[in-house]
């Protein structure tokens, strides 16, 4: 699935959302998925 | 070459942030995209200005409330055609790109900001509905939606 995360506001919003991602992407990884795929 | 195109060779991508059905139709998207517009997004405000300020689907409209569907099933039928048609314009430039451009977005329901759960499902049920590899499913960045963008993302 694509996700586009809309209606950030503030820094530590931005932060939160950035930490959600980069856990969704380790979360991916850890079951031997590529980046690649992920991050097209 | 065109403006909007030549944007892409300082690494930046051009998305058209409205969507209707005559704008598909009338093949203006395609000329949009053949000018170098790389993405479409959408929203429910979108939608509503485009489905009550034009009678670009008063006839489907007329059909579907035939069966008798709840507002929201009339909504996200028209919606989803919407989204459907306008990534099969984009689709070219999804597959020129390699994944990187070429998407156009629709969005979890807002009423759903406050659910994890039920966001990560819409989102789920939404892109097998529209069924296209170029639509980027919208969810908002409410605290309680965190969790759902991570297990969206990880989800693949």
């Amino acid at each position: 699935m694509n996700v586009n995360v809309t209606l950030i506001f503030g820094l530590e919003n931005y932060k939160a959302v950035a930490d959600a991602y980069l856990t969704g992407l380790d979360n991916w990884h850890c079951e031997d998925r590529p980046f690649a795929a992920a991050t097209r | 070459m065109p403006a909007l195109a030549d944007l892409q060779n300082f690494g930046q991508s051009v998305w058209f942030d409205f969507i209707r059905r005559s704008l598909i139709t009338s093949g203006e998207l395609k000329a949009l995209v053949a000018q170098g517009v790389r993405g479409v997004t959408s929203n429910p405000a979108i939608f509503e200005k485009a489905i009550a300020g034009s009678s670009d689907y008063d006839e489907e409209i007329k059909a579907l409330a035939k069966t008798g569907p709840s507002v929201e099933a009339v909504y996200e039928t028209l919606a989803i055609k919407d989204i459907q048609l306008a990534a099969d314009e984009l689709a070219p430039v999804y597959r020129s790109t390699g994944g990187r451009d070429g998407y156009v977005s629709l969005e979890v329901s807002p009423f759903l900001a406050a659910d994890s759960g039920r966001t990560v499902a819409e989102a789920q049920r939404l892109f097998v509905t529209v069924g296209r590899p170029n639509l980027m499913i919208k969810i908002p960045a409410t605290a309680e939606s965190l969790p759902a963008i991570t297990e969206s993302i990880a989800a693949g």
